[in-house]
C-alpha cells in the first residue's frame, strides 16, 4: 500500500512539484536559519562602525566596478594567509557589508587588510594605471574615477535606505553628507574606502590559538 | 471522432536560434575577458570594456542567455514529446521567449554600465530581477500546465529534472535577490556580511545544481536515449538518482566558504554532503553512458552522440573534482586560485555546453523539418574544435591553479613566505595565453554550429515546415487527473 | 549552533536516509518493470523521421 502512495507522486504533477519544493528547501533552511538567528543576537563589536559617507561612496564604487571578481576580502584561518595578509577575517567585521565582498578568486591579492599598507598617492597612481607602480600587473586602469564627482543627495538616499535595513545611521550622520563629500571624486572615495579596510575593524587582540595549519606548514 | 493535434515547435525554433546567438555572444565576451587578463591595456580605459565590468556579462551570457535559452527550448520540446500533447498556454510560451530575451538584453547592457548588485552570478539589478521572476513563473506555468494535460500516465524522468530545475531556480532567485532599491540603478540586499555570504553561496552553488545540472540532466535523460536509439540503461536507477540529487545538493553550498568567517559546523556539513553528492552525480553519468551500450558504433559517424558521450565523461570528471575540492585540505590549496576556474569550465564547456550542443544537433533537424543537419562534416569539425579548446582551457587553468596554490603557501625555513603575490602572477602568465587560445577554439566551434543551423533552417526561414502531428495514444480510463481532451 | 538545532538537523538527515532506502526498494520492486520499460521507450516515440539514419537510408534507396 505504501508502494501505491509513492506511485501517486509519479503520476501526479502537483504532488511531484510540492515534494520537489520540500526536498530542495530542507538543506538551505538547515544551514541558513541558525545564521539568521545568530545574526540578530550578535551585535557589531565596538570597533566596527557603519561606513561614513565618503567610505560608503567608495565602497559603492568598489561594488559597481566589480573589484570582487579579482580581489577577495576574506583572509582564511590558514598560516600562509595570515602570514601574507594579516589576522584572519572574522564574521563581525563585515556586519555592515551589503553586499558582502568576500570574493571567490584572487587574480590580485586579498584586500581585507589593505588599509594603511600603501600611501594615498600610491593608490591614486595605481588606480589610474596600475603599471605605473607595478609594471607586471594585469589589473585594468580605472582613470574615469578621477573625473566623476560624488553626488551628496545620492549618498543621502543610500544612507536612508541602509537605515531602513537596520544600519544605525543618525539624522546627523545623514546631514553631514554634503560636507563630507564636497569636491570629492569617486577616486578619492575609493582610496578612502581602501585605506580604511582592516584598519577600523581589525580585532584588537590576536587570539593565542594558532589558526589551522594544513595550509601553511612547509 | 478523429482529432488531430500538432506539436507546438515554433517557440522551440525561436529558442534554438536564441541559444545559437547567445552562445557566440557569451563565449566571445569570455574570450575578450581572457585576453584582457593577458593584455590588460585592452580595456582602452573604457569603463564598459573593462574586465571587472564584462566578466558578469560572460557568466550571465553563457549561463542564463545561452544555457537558459537552450534549456527552455528543449524543455518545451521534451515535455510535449514525452506527454504526447502540445503545449498548454502556447501564447504564454511565446511570451516567455520574448520575456527571456528582454531579460538577457537588459542584463547584458546594464551590467557593463556598472548597474550591478555585485553578487556573483546574480549581478543584474532589482528591476531585471523582477522581470526574471515574472518570466520564470510564466515558464513554470507553461511547463506544469503541459504536464497536466499529458496523455501518458506516468511522468517521464526528464520532466522531473526540468520540474526541479524550474521550482528550485525560482526559489533560489527570489530568496537571494531580496533587496531594497534606493534608486532605479542601485539597491542594497537585506542580508549583510556572513548571512549574505551564506545566502549568496547557497544560491550560487545551487544555481550550478539546478540550472547547470538538473536542467541539463533533463536534456540528457531525453536526448541521450533518443540519439543512442535505445531505452535508458536503467529507468529505476534514474528515479533513485533524482531524489538523491535534489535532496543532497542544497546542503553543499557552504563548501564555497571553507576556512572563512562562516561558522565551522556549516563548513563541515557542506563538506560531508559534497562527498555524498558524488554518488547521485556518478549515478546519472553512468546511466547515460551505459545507455550507449550496444550502440557505441554510432559514435563513428554521429557527432551529436560524440558530444553527448564526452559531455557525460566530463560530467563524471567535474563532479568528482568538485567533491574532492570540497574536502577542506584540498580546498585550502585550490580556493581563490585558477583551479576553481578550471573546475567550472570543465563543468561548463565540458558537461553543459557539450550536452547542449549534442541535444541541439539531435533536436534541430526534427524541429526544423529536416531529415538531418545540413552538414555532418561541420558537426565533426565543431566537435574537434570544441574538444581541443576545452582541453587547452582546463589544462592550462589546472596548471595555473596548482601553481598559484603551491606558491602562495610556500615558506622558507624561517617561516617567512617564499614568493610575493606578483611572483605567482608572473609564473602563470603563459597559462593565461593558452587559456585564451582554447577559448578562441571553442567560440570558432560555436560559429560553425551557427552556420550549420542557419542552413538546416532553410525551410523554417521560408516558412514551409509542416507541423508534426501528436501521436495520440489509447485513452487511459482511470488516470488522475484525466488528460485534457485534444483540441484541433 | 544550538543543541536542539543540531538534533533537529540530525533527525532530518536520518529521515532522509530512510526515505532514500524506501525509494530504492520501491524502484526495484518487480511490479514496476513493465511500466518502467514502457517509460524508457518514450524518447523513441518521436522517431518517425530519425535524424541520422534516415539520411543514410534514403541515400541508399536513391542510389
Amino acid at each position: 500500500m505504501a508502494y501505491r502512495h509513492f506511485e501517486a507522486i509519479e503520476k501526479n504533477v502537483g504532488l511531484l512539484g510540492i515534494l520537489i519544493a520540500i526536498m530542495v528547501s530542507i538543506g538551505g533552511l538547515a544551514e541558513i536559519t541558525p545564521l539568521f538567528m545568530r545574526a540578530h543576537e550578535v551585535r557589531a563589536p565596538s570597533g566596527v562602525k557603519p561606513y561614513d559617507p565618503l567610505r560608503l561612496a567608495g565602497r559603492d564604487v568598489y561594488v559597481r566596478e566589480g573589484c570582487y571578481l579579482c580581489h577577495s576580502q576574506m583572509i582564511r584561518a590558514l598560516r600562509a594567509e595570515t602570514e601574507r595578509y594579516g589576522h584572519y577575517s572574522i564574521a563581525e567585521e563585515s556586519v555592515y557589508d551589503r553586499p558582502f565582498q568576500w570574493g571567490s578568486k584572487r587574480t590580485g591579492p586579498d584586500l581585507a587588510r589593505i588599509g594603511g599598507k600603501y600611501s594615498d598617492q600610491w593608490h591614486v597612481l595605481h588606480l589610474m594605471n596600475p603599471r605605473q607602480v607595478v609594471p607586471q600587473s594585469n589589473m585594468p586602469g580605472y582613470p574615469w574615477l578621477a573625473t566623476a564627482r560624488i553626488d551628496a543627495q545620492d549618498i543621502q538616499a543610500r544612507m536612508r535606505g541602509l537605515r531602513k535595513l537596520g544600519d544605525p545611521y543618525s539624522d546627523a550622520d545623514i546631514a553631514s553628507v554634503p560636507d563630507a563629500v564636497k569636491d570629492k571624486t569617486e577616486l578619492d572615495a575609493l582610496v578612502t574606502y581602501l585605506q580604511g579596510l582592516g584598519i577600523r575593524n581589525e580585532p584588537t587582540t590576536m587570539p593565542s590559538a594558532t589558526p589551522a595549519t594544513d595550509g601553511g606548514e612547509p | 471522432m478523429q482529432v488531430i493535434e500538432y506539436y507546438d515547435d515554433k517557440v522551440v525554433r525561436l529558442f534554438l536560434l536564441a541559444a545559437a546567438v547567445w552562445g557566440i555572444v557569451g563565449m566571445s565576451v569570455g574570450v575578450y575577458a581572457a585576453a584582457e587578463l593577458m593584455w590588460p591595456a585592452l580595456n582602452f580605459d573604457i569603463p564598459w570594456l573593462t574586465f571587472s565590468r564584462i566578466r558578469p556579462d560572460h557568466t550571465f551570457g553563457v549561463i542564463f542567455a545561452f544555457g537558459g535559452s537552450a534549456l527552455m527550448g528543449t524543455c518545451y520540446y521534451v515535455v510535449q514529446r514525452t506527454g504526447h500533447t502540445r503545449l498548454a498556454l502556447p501564447r504564454l510560451a511565446e511570451l516567455t521567449f520574448w520575456g527571456w530575451q528582454l531579460v538577457c538584453v537588459l542584463a547584458m547592457t546594464t551590467m557593463p554600465l556598472g548597474i550591478t548588485q555585485s553578487k556573483e552570478y546574480a549581478e543584474p539589478e532589482w528591476f531585471v530581477d523582477i522581470l526574471i521572476a515574472v518570466v520564470w513563473v510564466s515558464f513554470g506555468a507553461v511547463f506544469f500546465g503541459t504536464l497536466a494535460r499529458r496523455r501518458i500516465r506516468h511522468i517521464y524522468v526528464a520532466n522531473w529534472y526540468y520540474g526541479a530545475f524550474i521550482i528550485a531556480v525560482g526559489l533560489l532567485h527570489i530568496v537571494n535577490n531580496i533587496a531594497l532599491p534606493v534608486s532605479l540603478t542601485k539597491s542594497y540586499p537585506v542580508y549583510s556580511g556572513v548571512v549574505d555570504a551564506m545566502v549568496e553561496w547557497w544560491y550560487g552553488h545551487n544555481a550550478v545544481a539546478f540550472f547547470l545540472t538538473a536542467g541539463f540532466l533533463g536534456m540528457m535523460y531525453y536526448f541521450v536515449p533518443r540519439q543512442a536509439q535505445q531505452p535508458l540503461w536503467s529507468y529505476r536507477f534514474s528515479i533513485v538518482n533524482f531524489w538523491a540529487l535534489i535532496s543532497v545538493y542544497m546542503w553543499a553550498g557552504s563548501h564555497h566558504l571553507m576556512y572563512t568567517a562562516l561558522p565551522d559546523w556549516v563548513q563541515s556539513v557542506g563538506m560531508a554532503f559534497s562527498l555524498v553528492l558524488l554518488m547521485p552525480s556518478w549515478g546519472s553519468a553512468a546511466n547515460g553512458l551505459f545507455t550507449f551500450n550496444g550502440s557505441w558504433a554510432r559514435l563513428k559517424n554521429d557527432a551529436a552522440a560524440k558530444f553527448m558521450v564526452m559531455s557525460l565523461v566530463f560530467y563524471a570528471a567535474a563532479t568528482f573534482e568538485g567533491s574532492m575540492m570540497a574536502i577542506k585540505t584540498v580546498n585550502s590549496l585550490s580556493h581563490y586560485t585558477d583551479w576553481t576556474i578550471a573546475h567550472v569550465h570543465s563543468g561548463s564547456i565540458g558537461w553543459v555546453a557539450m550536452i547542449t550542443i549534442g541535444s541541439l544537433y539531435a533536436m534541430a533537424p526534427r524541429a526544423l523539418g529536416q531529415p538531418a543537419m545540413y552538414s555532418q562534416k561541420a558537426m565533426e569539425v565543431h566537435f574537434w574544435l570544441h574538444i581541443m579548446g576545452l582541453l587547452m582551457y582546463v589544462g592550462s587553468m589546472w596548471t595555473a591553479g596548482v601553481t598559484e596554490g603551491v606558491m602562495w603557501r610556500a615558506t622558507n625555513a624561517d617561516g617567512s613566505l617564499t614568493y610575493s603575490f606578483l611572483d605567482s602572477l608572473i609564473a602563470i602568465r603563459p597559462m593565461y595565453l593558452i587559456r585564451w587560445m582554447g577559448g578562441v577554439l571553442v567560440v570558432s566551434g560555436m560559429v560553425v554550429m551557427a552556420w550549420n543551423l542557419w542552413h538546416t533552417a532553410a525551410d523554417a526561414r521560408a516558412r514551409i515546415i509542416k507541423p508534426i502531428p501528436v501521436p495520440i495514444p489509447e485513452p487511459d480510463p482511470d488516470q488522475i487527473p484525466s488528460p485534457i481532451p485534444a483540441v484541433s | 549552533m544550538s543543541d536542539w538545532w543540531g538534533h533537529l538537523t540530525g533527525a532530518i538527515i536520518v529521515v532522509m536516509m530512510v526515505t532514500f532506502i524506501c525509494i530504492w526498494a520501491w524502484a526495484w520492486s518487480g511490479r514496476h518493470r513493465r511500466t518502467f520499460s514502457r517509460m524508457a521507450e518514450l524518447p523513441m516515440d518521436d522517431m518517425a523521421a530519425p535524424t541520422v539514419s534516415t539520411k543514410i537510408a534514403t541515400r541508399k534507396s536513391g542510389a
